[in-house]
């Protein structure tokens, strides 16, 4: 649980802080990175990758439309042949979720087989 | 296991990643473009949100100061006209980047790069139409001979480039984000370029069409379908001008021979009739203040973002306002502290044919003069998105590029065609609008015009010592009668353009005694001209009316300009309708039967208007429509390409011959007259009408012709807005019609302040999402205008931001 929430927040701070500067591929890399680190199993990484990526996009995305009182997100809409605007709020938080989950689902796994590798190592000696 | 798994879960993450930044077909990259980071959702920001107090410009020598007003118009302060430029150039591309690029790419002949195959054609014809070429000349002419607006020029492409080299990812324009592509590098040539588009929007020709015609009429036919000046010419110079010039001498060859054969090509689309554009000025003895009042409304496509951007382009010596093109210097529709000035297309046959022989397959010598002369070959590579590139030769004469050929829109081997167009010529438009910009008399702009050659406009002038002018310019061909009316004989030198009509010769006025200068692109000149002038294409209603209304008025005021820019009185109307009332009531049926009377009652009690809500416009459109494919069905039913007679010589032959053989239909055994088409297409417009009633329920003009306004690819509907509810129409002074109609309105009373007005179909920004996007259209399509007086730098008032340019220290 203390992976899952600290995955969570250190993510969302990761996202919400360098997601301006950076191509989503390198904040996939990024998030792939920090679940390595923190370390949680499969299905904790995949969650708090998932959803603070999803969380942040989505929260994005509401608060750009907010602030602009823009027409375009439903002009987009129409244009993607979505009904309503709403459903593209959901839609980037579905893929961001996508994007968030598996980049930390790729990062925990690596370290399950290396942290194996390297316990294998030790008891030889 | 687990290094199965992990490989699984990379693949799964890395495609996820990958995938979503691809374009698949149509469909764009989904991840990027819905990355709240840098996807659409930053274009939802409007202008004024992301507004900065200073910016660091490379190349300026002093401190640039804009102030964007209540309609974000952005008025520029510098200390010279570089600066002043490179200015422009950078806050044009800030707002309008895609625009810009897109149509110097759509002038380039490189559409296929952005859409793909589909626009291969397109621009295979640009190329062959030889527009890069043309600006290829314009450039090198520029370098060489006129290094000062070179530099300025130069000054320009640099703003628009530093834009493009600081745009973040985040605020690429949202066209570039969707079409998955990025700007690039602006250039000078990209300006020029863009002027040459201009050319090929506003010029058109028929002389395939009309070869075509001879051969199917015979010269009478078509001397008398097809007259030189129309019976009650009203002409752009007033009728009874004396020209006070001696007129160079035209020798008209003795014989001449136009090659006969039928022309089966697929000739290029024409502008539309009906597009072209009002201008007039009306001097101080006409007005209530007893100052000069100057309007202008060219009539274009209705596109988004706009064709136009208004700015203010200010120097310590001189202060400009108006209608600026994006990519071009300057303004080119507007007035400063001294002068106005507009522009309507000065239409005239100024693009030949000439069929070429060659003496190999391999074409590299045709025949001139009876001898064999070297060709050159240009090779267009044309990169085409998601596709190999494709390479299109083009043969080049001495006359000009081969457009149509074995290798496009022609099946038959042996057809050469060569195509002679002015804009082709090395000239220096730019110039024109750089002088007109700062021109401060009558004498500033008859110096600035002299730069311009096409495409040919009427430029109309007022300054604020009380003159008014309009003068035709541009580049003509000095002809023999008829030469150039049909394709001709690429070998024979006779049919050669030899010299140019000069400047000082072209159709010209200063304050005539009517008290007003007017043009709507209708014939230039009377027939006491000394020189051949010929087009296919002249207006023949607004121009009537727009001379009716100026002679009757009085003690005019801006109000009244405003209201005949936006007057919606139906000439062609007023001329045909009576006698097709007339012509249908002979059969005793119609008036019998319930709702052919009423139709024909409420047509007969139309008062030719053409404002919204009314639905007889609707009714007459349909009639007219029906009834001149009917009257033409057997030209029609060629297979050559051919150009139908147009709707002023129609309704001459209606009204004065309605018993003319050319009302009959070769193809029935029986005699018809003008009654047999005029009662057949009424019929057909009770059908069609019924079905619109139906189908939509309801038949008023608005509805009826669906004013559309639209983004520039057309796939992106929900960044158009259609069904504009406003009045006007084709040959009308408010020319608003499906497509088309004013694309910038301007009034402008001069004095010791100028007084202007402005409006155009859209708004300042280019972004879809911004709020100042489409934010002048709906006062557009009422008629009504925002103010648009010159501004000075220390004025405050409705101001929404104010950015500092400053040089790099």
């Amino acid at each position: 649980m203390i992976r899952f929430i600290a995955l969570l927040i250190f993510s969302t701070l990761f996202l919400l802080i360098l997601g301006p500067f950076f191509p989503y591929p390198i904040m996939m890399v990024g998030i792939f990175v920090l679940a390595y680190l923190v370390g949680g199993n499969g299905i904790t990484s995949f969650l708090a990758g998932g959803l603070s990526f999803g969380f942040v996009w989505f929260f994005m995305a509401v608060y750009i439309s907010l602030a602009s009182n823009s027409t375009l997100p439903s002009k987009m809409a129409e244009l993607m042949g979505v009904e309503n605007s709403n459903l593209l709020w959901l839609a980037t938080a579905i893929l961001g979720f996508l994007l968030g989950a598996f980049s930390a689902l790729s990062g925990s796994l690596l370290r399950n087989i290396l942290k194996k590798k390297r316990d294998e190592g030790i008891y030889r000696f | 296991m687990k290094y199965i798994g992990f490989a699984l879960t990379l693949i799964i993450t890395i495609s996820l990643g990958v995938a979503l930044s691809l374009q698949f077909g149509s469909v764009p990259p989904l991840g990027k473009l819905l990355d709240p980071n840098h996807g659409f959702w930053q274009n939802a920001y409007t202008e004024d949100q992301l507004a900065e107090d200073e910016l660091t410009i490379e190349g300026l020598s002093a401190p640039v100061k804009i102030d964007y007003d209540e309609d974000l118009i952005p008025h520029i302060f510098a200390q010279n006209e570089e600066d002043l430029y490179r200015a422009q150039g950078y806050v044009t591309a800030k707002h309008r980047l895609w625009q810009m690029e897109f149509q110097t790419m759509a002038a380039a002949g490189r559409v296929s790069e952005i859409v793909g195959e589909i626009a291969l054609d397109l621009d295979r014809m640009t190329r062959r139409k030889g527009l890069p070429f043309a600006a290829e000349q314009g450039l090198e002419f520029l370098e060489k001979n006129d290094p000062e607006t070179f530099k300025l020029v130069n000054a320009y492409a640099a703003g628009v480039n530093q834009y493009i080299n600081e745009l973040s990812a985040a605020h690429l324009p949202i066209e570039y984000k969707i079409l998955n592509y990025r700007p690039e590098e602006w250039s000078a040539y990209k300006s020029i370029l863009l002027l040459k588009y201009m050319a090929d929007m506003l010029v058109n020709d028929r002389d395939l069409e009309y070869t075509n015609l001879r051969n199917v009429l015979g010269e009478e036919l078509m001397d008398k379908l097809f007259p030189l000046f129309p019976e009650e010419n009203d002409p752009v110079i007033e009728a009874d001008k004396s020209w006070d010039f001696e007129p160079m001498q035209v020798s008209i060859p003795d014989s001449i021979s136009f090659p006969d054969e039928d022309v089966f090509v697929k000739t290029m689309i024409q502008p539309e009739p009906g597009i072209g554009s009002n201008n007039w000025a009306v001097s101080g003895s006409k007005t209530q203040s007893g100052k000069p009042i100057l309007a202008n409304d060219p009539h274009l496509g209705l596109n988004l973002p706009s064709l136009w951007y208004a700015m203010q382009l200010t120097t310590p010596n001189h202060s400009v306002k108006g209608a600026t093109l994006p990519g071009a210097l300057g303004v080119i529709s507007g007035f400063n502290e001294n002068i106005a000035w507009g522009v309507t297309n000065a239409t005239r046959d100024t693009r030949d044919w000439y069929a070429i022989q060659f003496r190999r397959e391999d074409r590299t010598e045709y025949l001139y003069n009876d001898q064999w002369i070297q060709s050159t070959f240009r090779i267009e590579e044309i990169k085409i998105k998601g596709q190999a590139d494709y390479l299109d030769t083009i043969v080049y004469t001495h006359h000009g590029p081969i457009v149509y050929d074995k290798n496009f829109r022609s099946d038959r081997k042996d057809t050469n065609f060569a195509l002679k167009w002015t804009a082709h010529m090395p000239s220096n438009e730019q110039r024109t609008f750089l002088l007109l910009n700062k021109g401060q008399n009558h004498q500033d702009y008859i110096g600035a015009l002299d730069n311009y050659t096409s495409p040919a406009q009427n430029f109309v002038f007022a300054s604020a010592s009380g003159d008014i002018a309009l003068k035709v310019q541009g580049r003509f061909p000095l002809k023999w009668e008829n030469q150039g009316k049909f394709l001709m004989d690429g070998n024979d030198p006779k049919m050669e353009w030899k010299e140019f009509i000069p400047n000082e010769h072209n159709a010209a006025t200063l304050n005539p005694s009517r008290g007003f200068v007017s043009s709507a692109n209708q014939h230039s000149v009377d027939p006491s001209y000394p020189y051949y002038v010929f087009d296919n294409s002249f207006e023949h209603y607004r121009n009537r009316r727009l001379n009716h209304r100026l002679s009757v008025l009085t003690n005019i005021r801006i109000e009244d300009m405003m209201n005949l820019q936006f007057d919606n009185f139906n000439l062609h109307a007023a001329e045909a309708l009576p006698a097709m009332l007339t012509l249908v009531q002979l059969d005793s049926a119609v008036i019998l039967n319930d709702e052919k009377s009423t139709y024909i009652s409420q047509l007969s009690n139309w008062d030719y208007h053409t404002n919204p809500d009314q639905t007889e416009p609707t009714l007459f459109d349909i009639w007219w429509k029906h009834l001149n494919k009917s009257i033409w069905q057997d030209l029609l039913e060629l297979d050559q390409p051919i150009v139908l007679p147009n709707k002023y010589q129609t309704v001459r032959l209606l009204t004065k011959e309605p018993e003319s053989t050319l009302f009959d239909l070769k193809a029935t055994e029986t005699i018809e007259s003008a009654k047999f088409h005029v009662q057949a297409s009424f019929d057909s417009m009770l059908l069609e009408v019924g079905r619109i009633r139906e189908e939509k329920g309801e038949y008023n003009w608005a509805s009826f012709k669906n004013t559309t306004v639209q983004h520039l690819v057309p796939n992106f509907k929900s960044f158009s807005h259609t069904g504009v509810h406003t009045g006007g129409g084709a040959g009308i002074l408010n020319a608003t019609s499906g497509r088309h109609g004013a694309s910038w309105r301007m009034v402008v009373e001069l004095g010791e302040e100028p007084q202007a007005f402005g409006i155009y179909p859209g708004g300042q920004s280019g972004n879809p999402g911004s709020r100042f996007y489409d934010n002048f259209l709906k006062k557009w399509a009422n008629g009504e205008y925002i103010k648009f007086n010159l501004r000075k730098e220390e004025d405050k008032q409705n101001l929404l931001f104010s950015t500092t340019l400053k040089p790099q220290s």
